[in-house]
């Protein structure tokens, strides 16, 4: 009898006892924690539109655009150099006649 | 908090109505997640994805419901998911006791290791008991309990989170009083 008496108060304590557990404070930094938590998967998400330029793909582009450029100068020095100046000097009249030297 | 413009602004995902969510909320959903999941470091864990969880999700959110009653929601359901992995883990914990082998109230097959910073020195054994009784309720009687007994939130607010009748929720209450009682009184005769 003592015993179901002593059990049913500690049944009674132990369920009471939910009462008297105090409010934990969150820690301090939880907020930057989340936040940049939140934020990082926006972070990558955004990232993840240029996923398929892999470093590789970066690399050969930019081979590509410095073979194109030294191509390009090089077309440029080869192209006829006289014909460009002829034409240049024919558009503002600045060809030398031989007629016109002082000595024949 | 609860006005269109705010939200307006959390579903643009401006960081500075996040941080101004976050002021109102982390102590609260963090204070749900320690009533269910007993250990500080866990339900930190559990928080921040319950925050990451609206920030993904917050275009679902039609207004049908409070903000705080949807965030409520989202917590009490991350809780349940993770006490629900976690009891699995614990499944030959789960066999001894259908074989009759262990204890319904153990501590070796609880799903968390205890850690709860507002728990006193001298209620620390009652209260870890009862944390273990409560693991073995129906899931149903286990939210009801711990959103009343160990979170303080009122019928009405229980009955919004759980979409479910004041009446219903408060049968739950007495069903999983009456079902602590005799798991307790079993733990306790076991142990005299």
């Amino acid at each position: 009898m003592e015993t179901d008496k002593t059990i049913n108060n500690k049944i009674e304590a132990t369920i009471a006892s939910a009462e008297k557990i105090e409010e934990a404070t969150v820690s301090p930094f939880f907020k930057d924690k989340a936040l940049r938590r939140m934020f990082s998967e926006k972070r990558e998400k955004e990232s993840q539109l240029w996923q398929w330029f892999t470093p590789q793909l970066q690399l050969a582009t930019l081979l590509l655009i410095v073979a194109i450029n030294v191509y390009v100068l090089v077309q440029f020095r080869i192209t006829d150099y006289n014909n460009d100046v002829s034409n240049f000097a024919d558009s503002y009249g600045l060809y030398v006649q031989d007629s016109e030297a002082l000595i024949n | 908090m609860e006005d269109n413009d705010f939200i307006k602004r959390l579903i643009a995902g401006e960081e500075a109505a996040y941080g101004m969510l976050l002021d109102e909320f982390q102590q609260k959903v963090f204070s749900t997640c320690l009533s269910f999941v007993p250990n500080k470091e866990e339900a930190e864990d559990l928080a921040q994805e319950v925050f990451v969880e609206v920030y993904k999700s917050i275009r679902t959110f039609k207004g049908q419901s409070k903000l705080s009653t949807w965030i409520f929601r989202i917590t009490t359901n991350k809780c349940l998911e993770f006490i629900r992995k976690r009891n699995t883990k614990k499944r030959f914990a789960f066999l001894q006791s259908i074989s009759g082998t262990a204890l319904p109230i153990d501590k070796t097959s609880y799903f968390t290791e205890m850690n709860h910073p507002g728990i006193i020195l001298e209620n620390k054994e009652m209260n870890e008991t009862l944390f273990l009784a409560i693991n073995s309720l129906p899931e149903a009687q286990k939210v009801a309990f711990t959103l009343h007994k160990i979170d303080g939130k009122s019928y009405q607010e229980i009955s919004e989170i759980t979409q479910k009748s004041v009446s219903s929720v408060e049968s739950l209450i007495f069903r999983a009083k009456k079902n602590l009682q005799k798991l307790l009184e079993e733990y306790y005769k076991k142990m005299m």
